[in-house]
């Protein structure tokens, strides 16, 4: 049964080898490159102090990514594409009805079921797995300055990847399993990924512990947010009420200063109750607490989802 | 290789084992097969008639208990010593009276379908005669 | 000996709709049993039943003795399927499917698999979906076959294939059966096809049993009576009549008999199997008529 189990997901098996092999090949060599730039141009001192000459080397650092930085958001699809691609084996089985076949043969369903099922997730998890690693190692130069819960290393990194899939597989499963339609199934089923996704990514994720928060005047030093997760910041009253930003009263209290940098007269500013600054940020150091609840989240539904499946068949005629 | 092969008239309303069983029958009265000679196994009949192999042995288990063929476990069905001996002379002494009659016939002017309509009609009574 | 299969008062239903309804039935072992009907009298259903692919709504049903479902793990290597799109997967070689069906099983001979697609010439090299249909068939029977079940139940085996691989088809069954001590249950709406191969025959219309026996019985104890009309009545209350037609002065009945039908008044005709499954098809769909409100 399980010669059988991968002869039959052989190609979505080989494609997701193949997307892993191909991400490497992209990834490795850039890794390299970002790391060495890294430590040859001493950016690591860079961050602490915020000089004009480490403005300049932190862009450069920031560039050398080069055309990869707008390949990498899209990177977050990919757990969704080999999750949905894994289950096609099975769904196509059962639209074609060549499940009868096996099924009529001396093993049970509830092995066929089992074998089939378990093969897919060992599958997706070894693929999203592999993906994580390589990015993380990918992204540790950037992490250090640019934190690692940045808008797209986050859903790259740690294991939140592995929860991704897991869902993915579920919803191709789990819908498949009801349609028994396979091009439907998988349309369906990542489109309802992507949703998820956008979902927990734009509006469920920040509220799930809750941020710290601080006030503090216009022209002192506030907290280091580097690598920090920011979720709102800017200037406030002081009671931490976050200014609308009236042009007017931005005209009225701005002024041209020395080598022409433009300034705010921090008095003029309170007056019109804006003289502080406010952030909102979930610290670096929750980093892993909230990898631990997005995972289990997906993990849990994806894993809910791949039992109800199972359950189906099990009774289906 | 089988001694003798076997064919099926479908359309003949006879039951299948009988037309196996009868064309044992004639075999051995036509000295085809003689006392000893092995009949076709049952795997035999069965791949070259495509019937199935209840019938076979429902037409051996006939010929048995009529004494032409006897079943040797392990070994087939062989056709018994004291089955019914040729007809040997008297298969000759027929051909040549019915060679005779067939020329008498034609003589006469009967043409085919005249000659095969007399053979029907005799065989039909010959048939009613006796079953009655 | 327990029955090659047991019905008893199986039936299942789709929705409102009993696709087989009030089933019961005992197919002795050894037989090559014709399951007969015209398309959607419910064969296909009587079949995954039997081979635990569907659950009954009602009744039940036994394979060897066991519960085709409950007990899948001990009836499953016992029974070959055969359904009737001959599933295979199109992408594997002949030579795999060989493999899936050593994988799959483990009462599997595989030296007697390879040389029964040895002697039919089969390309082990060649994927499937290129192969024919009568070389898929024949492909589907083996792995059927070569797992020694002790009943194979083969849903219309033979209605896509041309004559020759029909032909093939069966002798490959019939040997089979001469070889080993198996049991057959085969479908298909031509009876013309399983009259020579098969000795049970089930007669199903409209989801119900109309006819169930051993050939040779059903042939021998079937008449058709022709005698004067109003004599119909007497024969009725001594043989159960399946279908009578009347012309003005003369009337016709087909009946099964209980016992020798004398009387002088009747000419007895004896019936091929052909007309005696069309009477019981015909007997179903008149009573269907009459059960429908004009």
């Amino acid at each position: 049964m399980i010669w059988l189990s991968w002869r039959q997901q052989r190609m979505e098996t080989a494609l997701s080898a193949a997307m892993v092999v191909l991400l490497a090949a992209l990834f490795v060599p850039a890794g390299l490159h970002l790391a060495s730039f890294y430590d040859h141009h001493g950016v690591a001192h860079c961050i602490s102090g915020k000089t004009l000459a480490c403005g300049e080397t932190l862009a450069a650092f920031g560039n050398v990514a080069g055309v990869l930085r707008s390949v990498t958001p899209w990177l977050t699809l990919l757990p969704g594409l080999i999750g949905v691609a894994l289950a096609a084996p099975i769904i196509l089985d059962l639209e074609g009805g060549t499940y009868r076949l096996a099924w009529t043969q001396s093993i049970t369903r509830r092995r066929w079921i089992a074998t089939r099922f378990s093969l897919a997730v060992v599958t997706a998890l070894a693929a999203a797995g592999l993906l994580a690693v390589l990015l993380s190692w990918y992204r540790k130069p950037l992490d250090h300055v640019f934190g690692r819960f940045d808008g797209t290393s986050f859903d790259l990194e740690g294991t939140v990847s592995l929860g991704y899939v897991l869902f993915a597989l579920g919803l191709g499963l789990a819908v498949g399993v009801v349609l028994r339609r396979t091009a439907p199934a998988l349309i369906a089923s990542f489109l309802a990924y992507v949703a998820c996704r956008l979902f927990v990514d734009g509006w469920l994720r920040q509220r799930l512990v809750t941020p710290l928060s601080a006030t503090w005047r216009g022209n002192a030093r506030g907290p280091n947010l580097n690598t920090d997760w920011v979720l709102s910041s800017g200037m406030s009253d002081r009671a931490g009420h976050l200014f609308g930003g009236n042009f007017q009263i931005l005209q009225a209290c701005g002024r041209v200063g020395p080598k022409g940098t433009k300034l705010l007269n921090g008095q003029c500013l309170a007056r019109h109750g804006a003289g502080y600054n406010h952030a909102v940020w979930q610290p670096a150091s929750r980093f892993w607490e909230f990898q631990g609840i997005e995972t289990a989240l997906f993990a849990g539904v994806g894993l809910l989802l791949i039992a109800f499946a199972a359950w189906r068949l099990l009774a289906s005629d | 290789m089988a001694l003798i092969e076997f064919h099926l008239d479908s359309r003949s309303g006879v039951p299948t084992y009988l037309q196996l069983v009868q064309q044992v029958r004639h075999a051995v009265q036509l000295g085809i097969l003689r006392p000893g000679d092995q009949l076709p196994t049952v795997k035999e009949v069965v791949t070259s008639l495509t019937i199935n192999p209840n019938t076979v042995l429902k037409a051996y288990g006939a010929l048995e208990s009529e004494g032409i063929a006897e079943g040797r476990r392990g070994q087939g069905t062989f056709v018994t010593s004291s089955a019914p001996s040729p007809l040997g002379d008297d298969v000759s002494k027929l051909r040549r009276s019915l060679r005779n009659w067939f020329g008498q016939a034609r003589a006469a002017g009967l043409d085919e379908q005249a000659i095969d309509a007399l053979l029907s009609e005799q065989r039909g009574s010959a048939r009613a005669r006796r079953v009655a | 000996m327990t029955a090659a299969l047991e019905t008893q008062g199986l039936g299942r239903r789709y929705g409102s709709q009993w696709a087989l309804q009030g089933c019961t039935l005992e197919i002795p072992r050894g037989t090559v049993t014709a399951l007969v009907g015209p398309n959607g009298a419910g064969k296909t259903t009587l079949l995954r039943l039997a081979v635990g692919l569907t659950r009954p709504s009602a009744g039940s049903v036994r394979v060897l003795g066991l519960d085709p479902r409950e007990q899948a793990a001990e009836a499953l290597p016992r029974v070959g399927f055969l359904a009737q799109e001959h599933p295979l997967y199109g992408g594997f070689t002949v030579d795999e499917m060989l493999r899936v069906g050593r994988k799959l099983n483990p009462s599997w001979d595989d030296e007697a698999a390879r040389q029964r697609i040895d002697e039919l010439d089969l390309p082990l090299g060649k994927k499937v979906r290129a192969l024919s249909g009568g070389q898929r068939a024949q492909v589907a029977l083996t792995l059927a076959l070569a797992k020694r079940p002790e009943l194979l139940l083969l849903d219309e085996p033979v209605a896509s294939l041309d004559p020759l691989a029909r032909r093939e088809f069966l002798q490959s069954v019939v040997e089979a059966v001469a070889e080993h001590e198996l049991t057959v249950i085969l479908s298909s709406h031509i009876l013309a096809d399983l009259e020579r191969v098969c000795d049970h025959l089930v007669i199903l219309a409209h989801g119900r049993t109309q006819l169930v026996g051993s050939i040779d019985e059903i042939v021998a104890s079937h008449r058709l009576l022709t005698g004067p009309r109003d004599e119909a009545e007497d024969v009725s209350r001594l043989h159960e009549v399946v279908r009578e037609t009347h012309a003005e002065r003369q009337t016709t009945l087909l009946v099964r008999a209980n016992g020798h039908v004398y009387d002088a008044q009747w000419t007895v005709h004896e019936l091929d199997l052909e007309e005696i499954v069309l009477a019981y098809l015909g007997q179903d769909a008149a009573r269907r008529r009459e059960a429908v409100p004009s």
